[in-house]
Parts: C-alpha cells; structure tokens; sequence
C-alpha cells in the first residue's frame, strides 16, 4: 500500500524539471552547474554590477516565500456556504499567500480571469508581514486566532521607512503565484492608484514578462474634488492588465448600425456615408494625390495636400465602377465612400482603456452597497459596473474567475449577474482575508466582525436579489466555504522537537479536533482535485465512505474499518462502474496488519489495484 | 450452394418480400466504384479488399412495381435500386455504405453480408468446431442500410446525401427483440405506397426507430425529424465519451479524476436521452 506524500506542489522541484528539460547539459549529478548554464546561455549572461534591474529590501526572501510548498489546509464550512451539495463557487477565507499555494496543483492553468483590487498602499490600508518561517501561525496571529506579541499590524504608515518595500514584499510573491493558475491565455487585471502603479508596472513586467503587457485601463473614479492638495484632482484610478501569454483579444463591443440605412436600396444592404481621405500628406503619398473626377458629371474634386485619397486612381476607379463613391453635387465638398454593414471586417469595436461611458463612478460602488447591504458598510469597493464590464471582454461561459483580494465580493456579484443575465456559468473563486472590522465602523456597528463576513453576506444578498429578478433562472447561485488552518495531518508539520508529543499522537496521525470532512478536502488539494467534484458520501457497515469525482477516489478515513467495508467497496465499483479508482484509507484505521492485507487482496480481486493510506 | 451462402440476405430480401417483378439480379462491376474518382486512397484501399461482389437485386420503378414517382423542389424519388453488397468481412461497411451512396446519385437500399466461400470446408462439422461456428454467425448475420439524399444547392444536377443510416449487424438466427420489430417493419405490404417519396421516407422513419432502439433497447417508430435531433445529440455525446476515454490513460491522476467525473455526467445525460427517445 503506497503512503502518500504530504506537500503541496514543490514549485523548485518543478522549476528544477523543466530548466532540466530545456538544458541537460546543465546539470551534474543532479544539481544545476551555473558554469555550464552560462556557457549554454552564451552572451545573453548579464552579470555585471550595473545593470537595468528593479529591486528592493527583501526581494530574494519575498521570491523564497512564493516557493515554500504550504502547510495548512483548507476547512470545509458547510453552515456559511450555499447550496453545498451542487455549487461550483467557492469562498475561501485566509491568508491568500497560503491559500494560493494550496490552489497550486488543483487550479493549475485552471483559471481565465484573475481580478484583484489589492492594497493601494496609502498608509491606511493593511498591508501585513509575510513571516516565511511560518506563515500559518503568523496568519493566526494576526486575525486573531492566537494569541501573538503584539505587533502594529493594521496599516503601513509612510513613517515606517519601508513604505513600497513592504507593499512590494506583499505583492511580489502573490503575483508569482497568482500566475500558475491562469490559464495559457488567461488575463489579469489588477486594480492600482498612483501609489504603487509605477512598482506595480515593473513587478508585473518582471513576473508576466513585458511582452504580456495589455493595457493600463483607466477608470475615472469622481467628478473633480475641490480638496485637492495644489488644485490637481486626481479623479481616476488604473486597472492594469497583463496576459498569461496566449489571449487572443479582448472581445469588444458590440457595433451599433442603428447609422446605416439603406435609402437607394443598394442590393449590397444597408450603408453608411465614410471619410474617402486618409491622415498623410502627398509628400508622404503622391500615388494618391490626384484630382478625382466624377466620371458621370464631369465635376473635378481637387485633392486635399494633407489629407490625400484613401486609393490609389486604379483602386479608386473601380469603387467608381461598382457606384461605391458619393459625390456631392458641390465640388467644394467631399467625395465619400459608402461602406456596407456586410462587408464591415469586424461587428466588434474595440475595448477602449478609458472606460467612461460604461463603468460608474465610486459614487456607484457606494450605492450598489447601500442598496444591496442597507447601510454603507464597505468602503471604496468597486463599480459593479466595473467587473460586469471586463468579465465578457475575456471570460466565456464556462471559466473559472479568482479574486484573492475578494473585499466585498463585487467580482462574485458581478459573475452571477452576468451568468443570469445570459445564462453563462461561469464559476468564481473568492479569496478574502478575515481582516478585522474597525470598531467605529458601520459594519461593526451592523454585526460583522470581518471584511470576509461582509464578502460572504454580499454574495447571499446578490444571489437572492438576482433569484428575486430572474424567477426562472436556474443557475448557480450558490458557494462553498473554505477556512484556511494548519495541516491536519500530524506527521505533516514538520517538528523535530518530538518531546512534546504524546502516545496519542502515535496511535492517531489525525489531530483530534479535526472532522473527516477537513481531512477529506486536504486529500483533495494533495491530489491536485478541484474542490468542487461532486462528492458523495456513502455508509457502508456503520462507516462513512466518500466518494469523489463519481466513483474515481474512494476515501474511507474510518477507524473503524473491517472487511465488511472494504467488501462494500468492491461492491461500490460494480455499481460506479468508474474508468478508474484509488481507494485511500487512514494508516491507523485498520484494527490490524491482517485486516489490512486482506483488504488489499479483497480490492485487487475486485479489480481495484490503486489503493493508498495516509 | 449460393443459396446457403447468401442465406442471411435472402433471409432479409424474403421478410420485406418485394414485388417478384422487381426482382434484376444483376451484377454491377467493382470497377465502375473503383473508377469514380471521387474516392481517396484509404476508401479505394477498403473497397477494394472488403467489397467482393454487388449486384443490383431489385429495380423498384413504376414499370415493375405500382409506385408512383416523387419529386419536389428539394428531391426526388422516380424509383429505388436495391443492391446487396457480398462482403468478405465484417469489416467497415458502414464507410462502405457511404461510398456507394455517395457514388450512386439515385435512392438505395443496400443489404451486407459476407460470402462464405474460405469457410465452406469447415461446415459439416460445424457444430464441434469452435473457427467455424464464428464464421456462421458472421454467415448468417447481415447489415442495411439507406441514406436519404435532396438535390445540391450549390451545383446543378448534383445530390447530398442528408444523413447515412446503416444499421450494425444482425444475426438472422439469433435476432433480439429490437432487431426482429425492426425487420419486421420493414415488410413491403405495410409500407404506404402511394409514392417513392411516401414509401423512402417509411424507412427512414423505420431506420431512424433501429438507432434509437440501439440505445433505448426497444424498437418503435416515430417521426424521424422529431427524433433524429436527440439521436445527433446522442452521438455527439458517444464521441465525446470516447475522445474522454482517449485522453485517460496518459492523464495524471487529478486529470483522471475530472475526466472520469465528466465521462459519468455524459453516460447520465446519455441515459436520459436513451430513456425519452
């Protein structure tokens, strides 16, 4: 019986895989030769002391901290979620650092849309410390959970001396693993002000490569302030998107022929008047510096020096063969060409980086809060409008959309909307720290103690206000709840103080105060699955059997398990009939050594020969 | 001794029990389908080693049996050739039914089903010899087929063929209920003859009811149009299934997982349809 392995994916291993893949002439007895590397790298080496580089005070820690495979775990929390049994969304509540890297192997290249609306670090905001030691407990510490020594942790005031160092030391390893799981030609779109927009540049031209640079979208944000500082309202903020690597486009918008009519009933359809010149002058053009004359009237339209004809005279007398060209019966007016809807190369505009007429202002943000939560309980979340608006330009039906700086969930809100709106299904990752609440508040004063209690009570209150206006609609509304903590697996946390470890510890690998269920979804994550597989849970001789993904893994975490069990098993796979099966079983749950060989004998006569423990 | 080697076909000419009339027996050379040029290699490659012999068994026109000629703006049916395909194997008959239809631009039945003559040394002691009691079951099991065709909107003249049904093959000796309903529908003396059209447009709905019983398990006849959307809708999710099944083998394990959850939402959906159709 294989033990499986407690981590979650080795990002250096898989690093170390590929360099080898691409240079194996680069390695020696398994380790990398930097001498033999540059040789293969020949002149594109840059290793001299001045050179363009961007970076800053713990730059090699915060790259280190994006590789350190996690130790924590994800808890199921059936009482907080939404129709648990059949959603496809999720909200996960912890740290995102952690939580990303335990979506590393079961949401790799999985996700086509990343938003985030992180910290805009302006000394108000929270910005804590990554403690690459051990993050998990530090992520406890911080929230509350355990007791820690106290440190400032609520803002980043510019007085700290380490105003971006800190902002950058947050961002740099989010990004990084943030990258993993979009999609070969998935989008991200990160929501910036002037603070950091510059760093925020670099870093993402670092970790997306320059290349993979989209657009630097700007949303006007208010109308002009009167407070301004030296009379200059900054008024807009910047969402910057860069691409995995592999986007096609941006879809675009939709063109409007409400223009094009067809009053000389043109068999080629419906038409607009266009501009027949083209912005270069006729040094730049002299083929098409001409006087174009109106073969039916005589009439001579003299060319404009700068603003020549958009044809060259061959061209140009065949759009007046095939009664292309208008020409107006004032010579001192322009000739125009008619440009038919159905010849149009595209029925897409495209997007535009200055999304005025089609995202709100905050002001909107703040209503679409007031209305939805009946009190003004999160400040500076983001337009509705503003998401509803980018998840089409690259999100089809079916993908799956991140948001680890969830806040108030718009993009959740946002998602679900649009799926009503047009009966998509396009499914949502939420991640949101459980940052405290301000006790001066209105969202303490209203009952929640968390920004993730607000994310979660927004998402219920978008749901049952898009059932509200969309009786009909079937869709999936719902989300499961995950609550980031420490492995619950004892040999995982790596400890060599074992002094402090009871006998009890030896009989159970499984901590005490946890269920089969958490145990159950951090199998899941060590195997790479998608939290959301269905999931059904069978009883077989008194013992609970899970079984995920319709009848591919069988996980027993009994303590109980007897023959009877692992018969109901065998008997499971006749019924399942599943292309193939794991079964795992808890180390410690059989009774003994015999049990547990007959129970591999039991499962290979049945045809079951992947059968693991944990 | 042809009689016994073409007793599964014969079997199947004696339940339709055309007109005697219409009854030609010709044999139409392989070379006229060799030699049409519209062929590409791998479908020369097969005819040429699979199709053994065919003949045109019965002419179905208004001078050999009382059905009038059809025709509308989109197709017609002046009259209906019947060929009987002789096979050397099981083989690829269903491509085989293809190029035929495709090669003939007229209405077609055609009947498979494979000759006996490599076999006929073993059937004296059929019943103790285990190779040549395979071989009965393929000389005695046949296959048809028909594929209604309308006149081509791009070229004059020409045909296409809207859809191709050929049914697996059947064991005349050994039917099961699905497959006895069906050739029993297929009996010339219930078939509306007021027309070619009325009479092609009969099978259809007969062969549309055999590939839905393929996978209902039970033979009934409907209105092909209203049952054929379903059927697509089936097939497309049978192909699907398989290209799942294709990727599974080389698919790390979190891979597998999701392709047998997907495979099993295919099979249900797939249940379902099979249910209803």
């Amino acid at each position: 019986m294989e033990k499986m392995d407690g981590k979650t994916m080795d990002i250096v291993a898989e690093n170390v895989g590929k360099l080898k893949e691409l240079f194996p002439e680069a390695f020696t007895e398994g380790k990398v030769d930097f001498e033999a590397l540059k040789e293969v790298l020949g002149t594109f080496v840059d290793d001299r002391d001045e050179r363009y580089s961007f970076t800053w005070n713990g730059k090699s820690k915060a790259r280190m901290i994006a590789q350190t495979p996690s130790t924590g775990a994800l808890r199921p929390c059936k009482d907080e979620s939404v129709d648990w049994d059949t959603t496809q969304n999720i909200f996960i509540e912890g740290d995102n650092l952690e939580v990303l890297k335990l979506l590393q192997k079961s949401y790799h290249k999985k996700v086509k849309m990343i938003y985030i609306d992180p910290p805009y670090n302006t000394g108000h905001d929270f910005v804590y410390k990554d403690n690459f030691k051990d993050n998990i407990k530090n992520y406890k510490e911080i929230t509350g959970q355990v007791d820690g020594e106290g440190r400032n942790l609520s803002n980043n005031p510019e007085t700290s001396g380490r105003y971006h160092t800190d902002w950058l030391n947050m961002m740099y390893p989010r990004l990084k693993l943030a990258r993993n799981l979009l999609k070969d030609n998935g989008v991200i779109f990160i929501s910036i002000d002037d603070t950091e927009v510059s760093n925020l540049r670099k870093i993402s031209d670092e970790v997306f490569g320059e290349e993979n640079f989209v657009a630097e979208l700007v949303w006007k944000r208010r109308v002009s302030s009167a407070m301004a500082d030296n009379n200059v309202s900054a008024d807009h903020d910047y969402v910057i998107c860069f691409q995995k690597g592999d986007l096609k486009d941006f879809k675009g918008f939709q063109k409007d022929f409400k223009r094009y009519s067809n009053p000389d009933n043109d068999p080629r359809g419906p038409w607009i008047l266009d501009n027949l010149t083209v912005g270069m002058n006729a040094s730049m053009r002299p083929n098409q510096a001409y006087d174009l004359v109106d073969p039916a009237t005589g009439n001579v339209y003299p060319f404009n020096p700068n603003r020549v004809w958009a044809f060259i005279p061959e061209s140009m007398d065949r759009m007046i063969k095939e009664g292309r060209i208008v020409f107006p019966k004032d010579t001192s007016k322009r000739p125009m060409q008619k440009r038919f809807r159905d010849e149009l190369k595209s029925t897409h505009n495209p997007f535009s980086t200055l999304m005025m007429d089609r995202v709100g202002l905050n002001t909107e943000a703040t209503r679409n809060i007031q209305e939805l939560m009946g009190g003004n309980v999160f400040d500076y979340s983001k337009p509705l409008s503003l998401l509803t608006t980018l998840i089409p330009q690259v999100c089809n039906g079916n993908d799956v959309i991140l948001d680890f700086f969830a806040g108030s969930s718009v993009t959740a809100h946002a998602a679900m909307k649009l799926n009503a709106e047009e009966s998509g299904n396009r499914k949502f990752i939420m991640v949101q720290l459980p940052e405290a609440c301000d006790e001066k508040s209105e969202a303490y004063k209203a009952g929640y103690k968390t920004i993730s209690e607000i994310g979660k009570e927004r998402i219920r209150r978008a749901a049952a206000k898009i059932k509200a206006e969309n009786p009909e609609y079937q869709g999936d509304l719902g989300f499961k709840v995950f609550k980031l903590d420490s492995t619950n697996i004892k040999p995982w946390e790596v400890d060599f103080d074992m002094t402090e470890r009871t006998l009890e510890d030896f009989i159970s690998n499984i901590k005490t105060d946890r269920r089969e269920e958490d145990v159950l979804y951090e199998v899941l994550l060590k195997y790479g699955l998608d939290l959301t597989l269905p999931i059904t849970e069978h009883t077989i001789a008194g013992q609970k059997v899970f079984d995920i993904g319709m009848g591919a893994l069988i996980i027993c975490l009994s303590d109980a398990i007897s023959l009877e069990v692992v018969e109901g098993i065998a008997k499971l796979k006749d019924e399942l009939n599943p292309e193939i099966m794991r079964v795992v079983f808890k180390d410690s749950g059989f009774k003994d050594d015999v049990v547990k060989t007959n129970a591999v004998q039991i499962l290979k006569q049945a045809g079951i020969i992947d059968v693991r423990s944990l | 001794m042809p009689d016994n080697k073409k007793a599964a076909i014969d079997y199947v000419w004696n339940a339709i029990s055309f007109p005697e009339a219409a009854l030609l027996g010709k044999r139409v050379p392989k070379k006229q389908f060799l030699e049409s040029g519209e062929l590409v290699a791998s479908d020369k490659k097969l005819f040429r080693e699979n199709v053994k012999n065919v003949y045109w068994e019965y002419t179905l026109k208004p001078s050999t049996c009382p059905v009038l000629p059809y025709r509308d703006n989109e197709r017609e049916y002046l009259e209906v050739a019947v060929l009987q395909v002789e096979m050397n194997s099981q083989k690829g008959h269903k491509r085989i039914a293809e190029i035929i239809h495709r090669i003939i631009p007229y209405p077609l039945m055609i009947g498979f089903y494979v000759g006996t003559t490599e076999h006929t040394e073993y059937t004296e002691k059929e019943s103790i010899n285990s190779v040549s009691s395979v071989s009965s079951v393929v000389n005695k099991s046949f296959a048809l087929s028909i594929a209604p065709k309308r006149f081509s909107q791009t070229e004059q003249g020409a045909y296409v063929a809207e859809r191709f049904y050929t049914t697996g093959w059947m064991h005349s000796g050994a039917f099961n209920d699905r497959e006895a309903a069906f050739v029993a529908s297929l009996a010339w003396d219930n078939m509306p003859l007021q027309t070619y059209g009325t009479l092609y447009n009969a099978w259809t709905d007969r062969f549309t009811g055999y590939e839905c019983s393929v996978l209902s398990g039970s033979f009934t006849i409907g209105k092909a149009g209203d049952r054929l959307e379903q059927l697509t809708r089936c097939r497309e999710i049978e192909s699907r299934i398989s290209e799942l099944r294709g990727q599974l083998k080389k698919a790390a394990f979190n891979r597998q997982v999701e392709l047998n959850t997907q495979i099993k939402k295919f099979e249900q959906e797939l249940r379902q349809l099979a249910a209803s159709l």
